[in-house]
């Protein structure tokens, strides 16, 4: 592991220079417009009784070649895995990815001959090395002898918004994520105070750098949350998602909530679909989700009937969250009478 | 060798530098640098900090992120900084066109405000400095122009009475910073240590009363330990020292992360944090108040 957690300078890789000029190339991987083409229903594995010190690997290659995952795409391919470590702490252990799923996901894998970084540009910290030690994740890394990238200040190429549903014309992306073949987004299953949920697509404001977007990335906001959401998903290489629903945040998530346990893992290829599998367990409508509600129909379904469940069935380890007491979240629950939050 | 020389000679073999340990030169890490290496008596290189700042500063006055990436330029604040001191330190005007054009381009920048809402604890009307363009004013970049305001002779310009009013705004209830939200929707954040570092260095320049920061300082000196990440401490430390608030503890800590920073390839921006932070520990061990807070 890089212990300065700082960008390496090698030049960048041809391909990054293509993204610079304005044309992201297609990863090895099928990129997310791709759902939109084919209509086919988005397979979602889930599975329960999952604990951090439990058989996590064999769990997460279950769940993507039950989602169809096909390992020969990644052998010696680059696979970037991007867990949430907005503000890490140890008080609140709940608030971002546990160490032990970055490194089963990165042994997975591995295992299949691609080349591993772990990599994130902290929404609400500048110290990264302070986010990686308080979350546990930088010990982690050590010990598994992983790659990290510090997504904040690396340097970046501008690929086109693919998406277009805010005003922004491209995005600066690291180059680590320009140059990865397979971007995971490996989130904490949460409640969020603005949006209602964050989960894979929301976690993907990580990719972006603090040096170019701000702490926080204010670029963002001030170009609305749902529909830069879906424009970063629309314009990154091909992604898949693992979510860590073993012990999961409610209420004033996504940094103040408290700790629900869930032990679940979600797993998929289509982000709003698992996103969507994700919201129905904690109890919201996903289609009033608005960053979910814009993806679709185009980067994925959310109509439950167009996700095929595989593994356990999402109805069988639901568990309404806490949402807090104000109108723009209530409005989101699926049953509007039962516990609040505030 | 001392801690404090090795640490200097390993920051001057690597000015101008970046946020990693070879590679793009960036703005902010080669501004510190300077800092740091003017401080020691490093003057040569410290000049070629400077210089390289001047070499990438816009017809606008504006010194972006790095020489390959001219937006957004929050670091022109410390690119002034770095150049007053040299002015100063050299006793000559070599860089007074370069801070007039950048002071001239940070007075007509301002962070976005709107009308307060009940959701949002701060102040939203109070403007500041934005990390990029056309966004809400937030900590660190507010706090890094006041600085520069204040050295430069106009902390009495409204928007530097602004900035440290923005401030004091944002300090927490419970004491010290984090990057510029106080409570969102009922719940107080949760603090930091290298924005509050940073506070408390920006708002000493001003004559803030420690009575003002006083649970900042205590956030400080019962958060830092052995467990305080390199950049975090750095900060913290001048924070304390401008405040005359730092001790022989905060001495042991500091020189721990040189020694960890040392024994590995390390950034320019982590060295010259550190070295910040031990020079500014070291007058204010040895000299008054006043002397310490010069870094």
């Amino acid at each position: 592991m890089n212990h300065d957690l700082s960008p390496s300078t090698e030049p960048m890789h041809r391909r990054t220079w293509l993204a610079a000029g304005g044309t992201l190339a297609a990863g090895a991987l099928a990129a997310p417009l791709a759902w939109y083409a084919g209509r086919q229903p988005a397979p979602v594995f889930v599975a329960r009784h999952q604990r951090y010190d439990g058989p996590l690997v064999a769990t997460l290659r279950d769940g993507l070649l039950a989602t169809g995952f096909d390992p020969a795409t990644i052998a010696a391919k680059r696979v970037l895995i991007k867990p949430n470590l907005v503000e890490p702490s140890r008080l609140v252990p709940h608030m971002t990815t546990h160490p032990a799923m970055i490194v089963a996901a990165a042994e997975v894998f591995r295992a299949w001959g691609a080349e591993v970084t772990v990599g994130e540009a902290p929404g609400h910290v500048r110290d990264t090395e302070m986010a990686l030690e308080e979350s546990g994740v930088g010990e982690a890394l050590r010990d598994g002898d992983l790659t990290f990238a510090d997504l904040n200040y690396q340097p970046t190429a501008w690929c086109r918004n693919r998406g277009r549903r805010c005003q922004l014309d491209g995005f600066h992306f690291p180059r680590s994520v320009v140059e990865a073949d397979l971007v995971v987004s490996l989130p904490k299953m949460k409640t969020h105070h603005w949006v209602g949920v964050t989960c894979s697509m929301k976690n993907f404001y990580g990719v972006l750098p603090g040096i170019k977007y701000g702490w926080p990335k204010n670029v963002l906001h001030h170009n609305g949350i749902p529909q830069t959401v879906v424009d970063i998903n629309a314009s990154l290489p091909s992604t898949l998602a693992i979510v860590d629903g073993i012990d999961c945040m409610e209420g004033d998530g996504p940094i103040l909530g408290s700790r629900k346990s869930m032990g679940v893992v979600v797993v998929g290829q289509n982000l709003p679909a698992v996103d969507a599998t994700v919201a129905r367990m904690m109890g919201l409508v996903p289609q009033r989700i608005e960053y979910l509600s814009l993806a679709q129909g185009w980067l994925g379904p959310l109509d439950d009937g167009l996700i095929e469940q595989r593994g356990e069935a999402w109805q069988s380890v639901a568990s309404p969250f806490h949402v807090l007491d104000e109108p723009h979240l209530q409005k989101l629950r699926a049953a509007q009478s039962g516990a609040l939050f505030s | 060798m001392s801690v404090a020389n090795r640490i200097i000679e390993a920051l001057a073999a690597a000015t101008p530098g970046g946020y990693g340990w070879r590679g793009v030169h960036y703005s902010e890490p080669t501004a510190w640098a300077a800092l740091a290496l003017m401080a020691a008596g490093e003057m040569k290189s410290a000049l070629r900090a400077c210089y390289w700042l001047a070499r990438v500063q816009q017809p606008c006055g504006a010194v972006g992120i790095s020489s390959a990436d001219d937006q957004p330029a929050w670091p022109t604040a410390l690119a002034m900084l770095a150049w007053q001191r040299w002015n100063i330190a050299a006793d000559e005007d070599r860089y007074a066109d370069s801070i007039e054009r950048a002071m001239a381009w940070a007075l007509s920048q301002q962070g976005s405000t709107s009308p307060r809402k009940r959701q949002i604890g701060h102040d939203t009307t109070i403007a500041g400095w934005s990390w990029a363009a056309a966004t809400h004013s937030w900590l660190e970049p507010t706090a890094m122009f006041l600085r520069a305001g204040v050295e430069l002779g106009i902390g009495s310009h409204p928007r530097f009475v602004d900035a440290k009013r923005l401030i004091l705004d944002r300090q927490l209830p419970a004491g010290g910073w984090n990057y510029g939200n106080t409570i969102v929707l009922g719940q107080e954040l949760l603090a930091h240590v290298q924005p509050t570092g940073i506070a408390l260095w920006s708002l000493a320049a001003t004559g803030c009363p420690r009575s003002e920061v006083q649970h900042s300082i205590d956030y400080l000196n019962t958060t830092i330990d052995e467990r305080t990440t390199a950049t975090s401490l750095g900060f913290a430390v001048m924070g304390l020292t401008a405040f005359a608030a730092a001790d022989a503890r905060h001495q042991q800590l500091l020189e721990a992360a040189v020694e960890r920073a040392l024994q590995q390839p390390t950034s320019t921006y982590k060295l010259s944090v550190l070295a910040c932070g031990l020079q500014s520990l070291s007058q204010s061990l040895t000299s008054t108040p006043q002397v310490a807070n010069s870094l």
